[in-house]
């Protein structure tokens, strides 16, 4: 792939998973630790969750955040395969 | 708080604690704080072990600013670790790209010139290639252009907001906005969801 390509796929990844409705990075910061908490406890994911698995899918530094929080509070998101 | 060890804290006991300023919930907080960062971002080069303390004590602070903002829905060390996480980050961030042109970057970043898909896939994958790029070129802002094309450089959103002098938030409702006319653009030439979804996956 020569580098145009790379960012034209990157961008075209970006693009087809772009929703009409998308939370931003403040709004994930204010949902994430919920979000974990019930991955955590293998709860049903709720329509916040649905939305924030949408964000991180666009948006590399809260997946980056997502997965270091992750982390930090020993919370297995293996689960989360192919949705984030 | 005597007798019960940090981690079997209630959310309410992290809480009346931190509103009472009781230092040793303050420095039990700064402690779990200090190794929730060094089990997540311990191993990154650009992270030592002085930085990490750094980010827990003023991440201390932040979770202090903010503790009217807690809900109680998540627990509480989760919360205030991603407030950790989200402050840690953004300052390995800055840090990172701190020297980097934005002008260069966009200078370096997807063309508009017909010629660069030349060497490209050929067939359906680089046609909508093509079209992309000619969406980037024709259908978006040039302060569009400018977020799309440093994002795809890997600048980040901090960095871009600071050089743009707007606010982070304001950067990726740039981006959303700039992503949704793309989208329409590909759409508009027949190029829906799952048609790009396979074409991506055919690689």
């Amino acid at each position: 792939m020569t580098a145009d390509e790379r960012h034209l796929d990157k961008l075209a990844r970006l693009v087809n998973e772009t929703a009409e409705e998308e939370i931003d990075c403040d709004q994930f910061l204010e949902i994430v630790a919920v979000f974990l908490n019930r991955v955590a406890r293998n709860l049903d994911p709720t329509a916040a969750c649905e939305a924030l698995k949408q964000h991180v899918r666009v948006c590399p530094e809260c997946k980056e955040e997502l997965l270091a929080i992750a982390q930090a509070e020993g919370v297995d998101i293996a689960c989360l395969e192919g949705e984030i | 708080m005597s007798g019960a060890k940090a981690s079997d804290w209630s959310n309410e006991a992290w809480l009346a604690g931190l509103r009472a300023r009781d230092a040793d919930v303050i420095e039990a907080l700064r402690e779990r704080l200090c190794l929730g960062l060094q089990a997540s971002l311990g191993h990154r080069a650009d992270a030592g072990d002085a930085d990490l303390d750094d980010f827990a004590q003023e991440a201390v602070l932040r979770v202090m600013d903010k503790l009217d903002s807690y809900r109680s829905e998540a627990r509480f060390t989760t919360w205030a670790m991603s407030i950790a996480v989200r402050l840690s980050l953004t300052k390995l961030r800055r840090r990172s790209r701190k020297a980097v042109s934005l002008d260069a970057s966009v200078a370096a970043s997807l063309s508009d010139d017909s010629n660069a898909t030349e060497g490209m896939t050929h067939g359906a994958r680089g046609e909508m290639f093509e079209l992309l790029r000619q969406g980037v070129a024709q259908a978006l802002t040039e302060r569009q252009r400018q977020v799309i094309m440093a994002e795809l450089e890997g600048v980040p959103q901090v960095v871009l907001a600071e050089q743009l002098k707007v606010a982070p938030g304001a950067v990726y409702k740039t981006s959303h906005d700039a992503r949704k006319k793309l989208k329409a653009y590909l759409a508009d030439a027949g190029y829906d969801p799952v048609t790009v979804g396979e074409l991506l996956a055919a690689r």
